[in-house]
């Protein structure tokens, strides 16, 4: 498995009430959540992974959120300094979670 | 002295004007009673500029203004219950009129006031309990929240009574009621809202007591002038022969479909279909049942209601044994919302 740099970017749009982001090696609770710390200029709410690893070199980012129809909760994945293009979004007009594969 | 029956004023036109302080609209809606008809949303993800919001309204129904706020409780993570407090977020309002309404302020300087109080403690994911983990969402169609509100009310009242002495037929009736209960809200589908209210209140029948005008003349004879001088005092008052306290219980249950809060600025129609039981020591028990229709638009991804229709029909099991029909306890109200920004 190779090591990499993983940084996610989280914004919410309208009618957001509560939101997660689960990496699909950390099962359970959330890796970022409401409390996660912010970034000052943008807003967005941003944590950092260095040395990061997934299975199988494929990263899995899940984003769940609860809310009224027409809000979204946005992550944007960052390995090792290169944004990806592919977001991961998660709509509240669609029932469930978003989740995007990226290949490291 | 002219007498005036203010039931007829209650299926008057409701005209409720909010005021938005936040640009983070609340989906409020008011029962024509002007009591709020679910406990509103409030972001637990909010940004710290809108950690609080609030804002000012008037109700011409119940001839109140006042405001509203919503304060989400710090370190909320309801995603995780090992940082998750047991209180999320909490509601408060205040709100002031006269008792005999502005119609006395301006006609005869007479100023009785009241004032409301309310405070509620809500908490998310009360039934909703799979914490809304991966690999449990993709069936999650709900989410829910609710807690325990109280209120007070102080209120001044004018009573007239003809059944006593001149002197004493004219006074003022000091009444304080409290009110506590629970709230439950539960979110289907993120658009569908199901939500009930279950509570207690200490009132008085102040508001359907008839309204008197009493005036008071005074006449002098000046025999210089050769004139007679009236002077002519006037106060509101309402009948006092049937004044009473009482205790109330109150379920009010709600549906309602929730308006899309998009990025687009197009107005969208919602409704809120509502069953209201009152239970009174004094009184038989009525129900009510209503619809809201209201047309609400979205702005920066929040919807708020511009304006709203409600339709209700009072009493509708006839347990007041009243000889009018159905379609005569119908009455029309009007709610609006005006975000400042």
């Amino acid at each position: 498995m190779k090591k990499f740099d993983l940084e996610l970017r989280v914004k919410t749009q309208g009618y957001v009430f509560s939101w997660g982001v689960y990496l699909q090696e950390k099962q359970g609770f959330p890796v970022m959540d409401n409390t996660t710390a912010r970034d000052p200029e943008t807003g967005e709410y941003v944590k950092k992974f260095p040395s990061h690893s997934a299975p199988n070199d494929e990263l899995i980012v899940i984003v769940s959120s609860e809310g009224v129809v027409g809000g979204e909760t946005t992550c944007t994945v960052i390995i090792d300094g290169t944004k990806r293009e592919k977001k991961v979004i998660d709509k509240l007009t669609v029932p469930g979670y978003a989740s995007e594969k990226y290949k490291i | 002295m002219r007498a005036k029956n203010i039931k007829s004023k209650q299926s008057f036109l409701l005209l409720s004007l909010f005021f938005s302080g936040a640009s983070f609209g609340q989906q409020l809606l008011e029962t024509k009673e002007g009591d709020l008809l679910f406990n509103p949303i409030i972001s637990t993800n909010a940004a710290s500029t809108t950690t609080a919001t609030g804002l000012i309204k008037t109700n011409i129904t119940d001839q109140s203004i006042g405001g509203e706020f919503f304060y989400k409780l710090p370190h909320t993570a309801p995603l995780d219950p090992t940082k998750s407090n047991k209180f999320n977020f909490i509601t408060g309002g205040i709100k002031a009129k006269p008792t005999e309404g502005y119609g006395a302020v301006f006609k005869n300087g007479q100023f009785s006031p009241a004032a409301n109080f309310t405070f509620s403690l809500n908490r998310f994911k009360l039934l909703d309990a799979n914490l809304d983990q991966a690999t449990a969402t993709a069936n999650d169609n709900f989410t829910d929240w609710g807690g325990i509100y109280f209120g007070l009310n102080v209120n001044k009242y004018q009573l007239y009574r003809s059944d006593t002495t001149f002197a004493a037929q004219l006074y003022s009736k000091v009444f304080n009621g409290g009110s506590i209960g629970l709230n439950y809200n539960m979110l289907l589908y993120s658009q569908f809202l199901l939500s009930a209210k279950l509570g207690y209140s200490r009132k008085a029948n102040f508001s359907d007591l008839d309204e008197v005008e009493v005036k008071d003349i005074k006449s002098e004879y000046d025999p210089v002038s050769l004139t007679t001088r009236t002077v002519t005092t006037t106060k509101t008052a309402r009948i006092g022969e049937k004044y009473a306290e009482f205790d109330s219980y109150n379920l009010t249950i709600a549906l309602t479909r929730l308006t899309q809060g998009g990025a687009g600025s197009a107005i969208k129609m919602g409704y809120s279909a509502y069953f209201d039981l009152k239970s009174s020591s004094i009184a038989v028990t009525t129900a009510n049942v209503g619809v809201i229709l209201f047309l609400a638009q979205a702005k920066n991804y929040i919807s708020t209601p511009l304006i709203g229709f409600d339709f209700q029909f009072a009493d509708v099991s006839n347990n007041k044994k009243s000889e009018t029909g159905l379609f005569k306890r119908f009455s029309l109200g009007l709610t609006s919302t005006i975000p400042i920004r």
